[in-house]
């Protein structure tokens, strides 16, 4: 076990420091971060060399990212160009934020995903199942910005200009002076989590519904069954526990997954969060800000993939008390119930 | 959305092929009457029928009926924000132009962006998950784990970095504008191979222990060959089932991109700039939001229900028929 | 009276072309104690009719004629409630692929447990995991205070190992009569006459009622006393072990026994029998084995030969039966 996940460490360090030189390389095509000051006239060529040189900017691409690593890793992550503020307070307080909405929407989608995946397993082929198939194939087409902008259309313009209520909020965190009322929040929130739960919960239902059946149909339930053991217990005891294991694993994956989902729907409400923050910056060309961000996405992303590894070892006896190698889990499909029916 | 691009979509459909599975069932050198009995199942299948029909009639509309309608950049301001009627089938925005014509000219963007996603990604994720398969140990071990946690990067504010770059020059192409429909072809196939990849590897795996490709190797023939000649067209069905879905993941992503601004830019219609445009007025101006916003779902719908046709129709263990 | 009589079994499977019998007029009898065996290639319905004795066909299946009494009292049409009291405790069954047979995230001993305590409310978990222990001691896994293998997960013993565990399994509730279908299949030679020596001791000493399903004929004529062959959902020919190899008297026997090899005998080569077994949907009409048969007639292709006895205890269905030259050996 211990073994396992120090290997799928080993494999995630190079992942990190590929994607993140990728993501250097992009921002120093993006052109001259002192392209303004040298367009200045009033600016003294000793100033532009000065701060060529405190950036590095005459070195190569490969020194100037091992420059950048090293300030990132022992956490100075720069001055925002835009702000001047330390990187670290900005994504600080925006990560907080966003770590509200997907903290949310994961909890109420793993809810909502295990209840209608299970019960669309159990009872295959009945009305509540091909509602929860309908139901999932509109989550897996439906744009979710064009989601957000129904929800708003309906949920608040429509509620407004037909009864004059305002249930829901569109844009920011509070409205102004009901910083830290509670239920202020939990109207601000409400439609940034519905959208962002309209996929995970398409997917994730979806997903626990067919390892359900892929377990339902396994040889030792069928075993279970000759012994006369009944259904509610072949289902909870037998079933749930294997399906469980892939379900878990997808659902850290996608944890990590919906960093990107998350700024899409930050955007359009206006949620001051990491993905505003991003896009405040690319807009600005505030480079400091892009690099930082998009080295911690990557890291967030393979962090979630290695508690996904975790899970899956502390759940499957037989990678936790394996006397043979961990099988490689190459696939979120792999770590699905195919293989838990079959080694 | 691009939690789409992490795909638990395409992940928890790719996944539910099996490739073992399939290429029980097809890749056997007597597999022909297998695939006549696939496209049987498939025409069997109520909901991929309705998505063939839903594809055949977008694909008409922004392909022939395009060339019937006016200008999606003719000025009209006499007739600005014009309700939906039959001289106008979907109004008309802010500056009069007819919007019909702008989400058709859109959609056709769109959709051949998407239909170059699907082959050149195709083409990346089959070469990767061959050499993955075929040659197995720590290539194997590496290029997968490197595909995993491709499938999982927050691709799109990479892909909204890559586009603020602007024009590159790509030697042989010359100059592409990354924000421009070449570009934007390049980058999203950049990110959405890794199903396929997965896919070929699986199917490459169990099928470089079957008998006939020891019999190949045994006549001597190379690895490419063997690769190209009997591993490939016996995992096509499970290419074609997860091409399908890159299709729709293309829309989805480019879509997103373009409503972000880091997409197509106006003048040029899209279905994601066009959604973008309307949403300071989409309170007073519904059309200028639905119509482009049901344009992208109902692709995207079809497309998913023709994959889903196409995936029971290889996969009859699968009992799941919607 | 038997302890199992099973009378114009049928069951039937809905396809994307209709309905199709796997199973056809299935009639056999197992005697108290009895060992017989079900013979037949895969898709012949050995398992099918298997499944069906435990109440475990489900749909597309479902048997759609016939009669499985078992001791006196009809199973079929029982209720999933009544059936369940039967499982395990009456009948209980062993699968052909240990590796999948058993839950790969529960320990063993545990799922052993499960086994007593489904049927036997009253007892704990204490006892119920004594008992688990003593029965896996008895298989020769080995209890918990031998330092047997009660805490280990299926994926840490061996193929031989889990059968036994699968065995004892099966044998925590005294049934009366035991299916094994294919038990050994999937393990290697050594391995599987181990398995069998030890499956018929426990036979033995808990006077168990044994029906033996396999497609090979060899480990047929090992374990059984008498023999039922199935060719595409039908018995086309039951008789005492001995009688059966000795003397064959359907076409498909003979051309099964032909194509076995022997011990101890010297012949040239194996004759195959021409052609492949129908598929669900393409099963011939009349005797369903007549277009593979060098004996056919063509009304053969007419009717469904029923089966007739054709020596004391020994049934055969083939019109042509009394017209076959005898078996050279």
């Amino acid at each position: 076990m211990r073994g396992f996940v120090a290997r799928r460490l080993l494999v995630a360090i190079p992942v990190v420091l590929v994607a993140t030189f990728v993501v250097f390389l992009l921002v120093s095509a993006t052109g001259d971060p002192l392209a303004d000051i040298r367009t200045q006239p009033a600016t003294d060529p000793q100033t532009i060399r000065l701060l060529e040189a405190q950036y590095h900017l005459n070195d190569p691409v490969v020194e100037r990212y091992v420059y950048w690593l090293g300030d990132f890793v022992q956490g100075d992550w720069g001055t925002s160009f835009a702000t001047d503020r330390p990187v670290t307070d900005m994504v600080g307080e925006a990560a907080w934020n966003s770590f509200l909405l997907v903290g949310t929407t994961v909890v109420l989608s793993v809810f909502v995903a295990l209840l209608v995946g299970i019960v669309s397993a159990v009872r295959q082929r009945s009305a509540f199942d091909y509602a929860a198939t309908g139901f999932s194939y509109f989550g897996f087409s439906m744009p979710d910005f064009f989601f957000a902008l129904l929800l708003q259309l309906v949920l608040v313009v429509w509620l407004r200009e037909q009864f004059d209520v305002q249930l829901f909020y569109v844009q920011g965190k509070y409205t102004i002076g009901e910083e830290g009322n509670l239920v202020n929040l939990l109207q601000h929130m409400a439609l940034p989590v519905a959208t962002l739960m309209l996929t995970t919960v398409a997917a994730w239902s979806r997903y626990q519904r067919d390892s359900m059946l892929d377990v339902l149909r396994a040889d030792y339930i069928r075993t279970a069954r000759a012994k006369g053991v009944p259904r509610s217990r072949i289902i909870r005891h037998h079933a749930l526990r294997n399906a469980l294991i892939p379900f878990v694993t997808v659902v850290a994956i996608d944890t990590g997954v919906l960093l990107g989902g998350v700024v899409v729907v930050e955007r359009i409400f206006s949620w001051p969060g990491l993905g505003l923050v991003f896009f405040t910056a690319l807009e600005r060309s505030d480079y400091p800000v892009v690099l930082a961000w998009t080295a911690l996405a990557t890291v967030f992303v393979v962090l979630c993939n290695l508690g996904a590894d975790v899970v899956y070892g502390i759940l499957d006896p037989r990678i936790r008390v394996g006397r043979r190698a961990a099988p490689a889990r190459k696939s979120s499909r792999e770590a699905g119930a195919p293989e838990v029916v079959a080694p | 959305m691009s939690m789409r691009i992490g795909d638990e979509s395409a992940r928890t459909r790719a996944e539910s092929i099996d490739p073992l599975l399939v290429s029980n069932e097809m890749a056997t050198p007597e597999g022909r009457s297998e695939w006549r009995r696939a496209l049987r199942r498939f025409r069997r299948h109520l909901p991929a029928m309705l998505g063939v029909v839903l594809l055949v009639l977008m694909a008409f509309a922004c392909f022939v009926v395009v060339r019937f309608v006016p200008s999606p950049t003719k000025l009209h301001l006499a007739n600005v924000y014009a309700h939906p009627s039959s001289s106008h089938w979907f109004g008309t925005d802010e500056l009069g132009r007819d919007s019909f014509s702008r989400v058709l000219h859109g959609g056709q963007i769109s959709l051949r962006i998407a239909l170059g996603v699907a082959l050149l990604s195709t083409v990346v994720g089959v070469v990767i998950g061959a050499l993955a398969g075929f040659y197995g140990g720590w290539l194997d071990g590496l290029l997968m784990r490197f595909t995993d946690l491709w499938i999982a990067l927050p691709a799109l504010p990479i892909l909204a970095l890559a586009v603020s770059i602007g024009t590159v020059d790509l030697g042989v192409f010359g100059g592409v504008d990354l924000g421009g429909p070449l570009g934007m072809t390049l980058l999203l196939s950049l990110l959405l191979w890794g199903s396929i990849a997965r896919v070929v590897r699986g199917a490459t795996l169990s099928l470089r222990e079957r008998e006939f490709v020891d019999a190949a190797r045994a006549m001597g023939a190379s690895n490419t060959r063997i690769i190209t000649r009997h591993v490939l067209p016996n995992c096509l069905g499970p290419i074609v089932v997860n091409a399908t879905l890159v299709v729709a993941e293309a829309i989805l992503v480019e879509t997103t991109l373009s409503f972000l601004g880091f997409g197509i830019q106006p003048p040029t219609p899209s279905w994601g700039n066009l959604l973008s445009d309307s949403i300071g007025t989409f309170e007073d101006y519904w059309w200028l939001t639905v119509f482009p916003g049901l344009a992208i779902f109902i692709t995207v719908l079809a497309i998913n229900f023709v994959g889903d046709g196409l995936r029971d129709a290889i996969d009859p263990r699968r009992p799941v028929r919607v | 009276m038997s302890l199992l009589e099973v009378r114009g079994l049928a069951i039937a499977f809905d396809t994307d072309a209709g309905a199709r019998r796997a199973v056809d007029d299935v009639t056999f009898s197992i005697d108290a104690a009895e060992r017989v065996a079900l013979v037949g290639e895969s898709g012949s319905g050995k398992t099918v009719t298997g499944l069906a004795l435990l109440g475990l066909i489900d749909l597309p299946g479902r048997i759609v004629e016939g009669s499985i009494r078992f001791d006196g009292r009809e199973l079929v049409g029982l209720t999933e409630r009544e059936y369940r009291a039967v499982r395990g405790r009456e009948i209980a069954m062993v699968f052909q692929d240990s590796m999948t047979a058993l839950n790969p995230s529960l320990r063993v001993g545990d799922q052993v447990a499960e086994a007593v305590l489904v049927h036997d409310q009253a007892a704990s978990r204490a006892s119920a995991s004594a008992r688990a222990g003593e029965l896996l001691t008895l298989v020769g896994v080995g209890g918990a205070d031998d330092g047997g293998r009660v805490r280990d997960y299926p994926h840490q013993l061996s193929g031989g190992m889990r059968q036994r565990v699968v065995l004892a399994m099966a044998l925590a509730n005294r049934p009366r009569l035991l299916v094994a279908d294919e038990p050994t299949t999937a393990l290697d030679v050594t391995t599987q006459a181990e398995i069998l020596a030890l499956l018929e001791q426990l036979r033995r000493e808990q006077d168990l009622a044994l029906l033996f399903i396999t497609h090979d004929l060899g480990v047929a004529a090992g374990v059984a006393d008498r023999v039922a062959v199935m060719y595409a959902g039908r018995v086309v020919e039951e008789a005492a072990a001995t009688e059966l190899f000795a003397s064959p008297r359907h076409p498909y026997t003979r051309g099964l026994l032909e194509s076995s090899p022997r011990l101890g005998t010297v012949r040239g080569a194996l004759a195959a029998i021409p052609g492949q077994p129908p598929g669900l949907s393409e099963i011939p009409e009349g005797c369903a084995f007549h277009p593979r048969c060098g004996f056919a007639e063509p009304r053969c292709a007419q009717t469904v030969p029923p089966l007739e006895e054709v020596s004391t205890r020994h049934t055969v269905a083939c019109v042509r039966v009394h017209e076959l030259p005898p078996v050279a050996s």
